[in-house]
């Protein structure tokens, strides 16, 4: 399969995922599609749909973080209707390096995203314990 | 910006929904009460430039890093199997 084949049916996989609030830094964009990038779930390209040239890394943080389990606020679970375990799906931004140790994700601040209704919003968590920039290596 | 000054005690009404509250001065550093509905977000400002910062700098990442992570989570593979949205 050529490359180009593989970035349609790839594209035939993504789900679109509208952010209530957009991301602190890119107030343009709301709309964007998330394309899975592994066979595990892993990482995602979170890659905007409503202008050019703007995509994210993002990982499922258990693939990297098993024991990352953040409270989320009962407001934050309200305004994304978010009603148990099923709709609740975290993301984390992902600064991608060469070397695997100095790729970092951002545990601070996820995007916390109701699969169900396919809305979500980057929140900032109420934990000093977390870090912006978190490397992968430090599970 | 308007630039108001209030003394100990005294309070500022932001929209109809939110009321910061001067709560104390001791030296340079001023307490702030924020009474505000809990759909609004009140952060101290240098965390949001952090985050702001911190998105920026993660955007649109370079085409061979994202590989070489790839790539390392093709060997390891993952953890239990993540669910799908939209499943």
């Amino acid at each position: 399969m050529n490359r180009q084949e593989r970035e349609q049916e790839a594209t035939a996989d993504a789900v679109t995922l509208e952010l209530i609030e957009p991301l602190p830094g890119f107030t343009e964009h709301r709309n964007f599609a998330l394309v899975p990038l592994d066979d595990h779930g892993a990482l995602w390209t979170l890659r905007a749909t409503d202008g050019p040239g703007l995509s994210f890394l993002v990982a499922s943080p258990q693939a990297f973080f098993p024991s990352y389990a953040p409270l989320i606020e009962d407001v934050t679970l309200s305004i994304l209707d978010i009603r148990d375990e099923r709709d609740l799906m975290l993301l984390v931004l992902v600064h991608p390096a060469a070397v695997r140790a100095d790729s970092t994700a951002n545990l601070l601040a996820p995007l916390v995203v109701n699969r169900r209704t396919q809305r979500g919003a980057q929140v900032v968590l109420d934990d000093t314990a977390l870090s912006l920039r978190t490397s992968l290596d430090a599970a | 910006m308007l630039v108001l000054s209030r003394r100990v005690g005294e309070s500022v009404m932001i929209g109809d929904d939110v009321v910061v509250t001067v709560l104390d001065v001791r030296g340079e550093v001023v307490r702030l009460g924020i009474a505000a509905p809990r759909r609004i977000a009140v952060h101290r400002e240098e965390l949001l430039a952090e985050i702001t910062r911190a998105n920026q700098e993660s955007a649109n990442p370079q085409a061979d890093s994202v590989s070489a992570l790839q790539q390392a989570v093709a060997h390891h593979g993952g953890n239990d199997e993540p669910h799908q949205p939209g499943s």
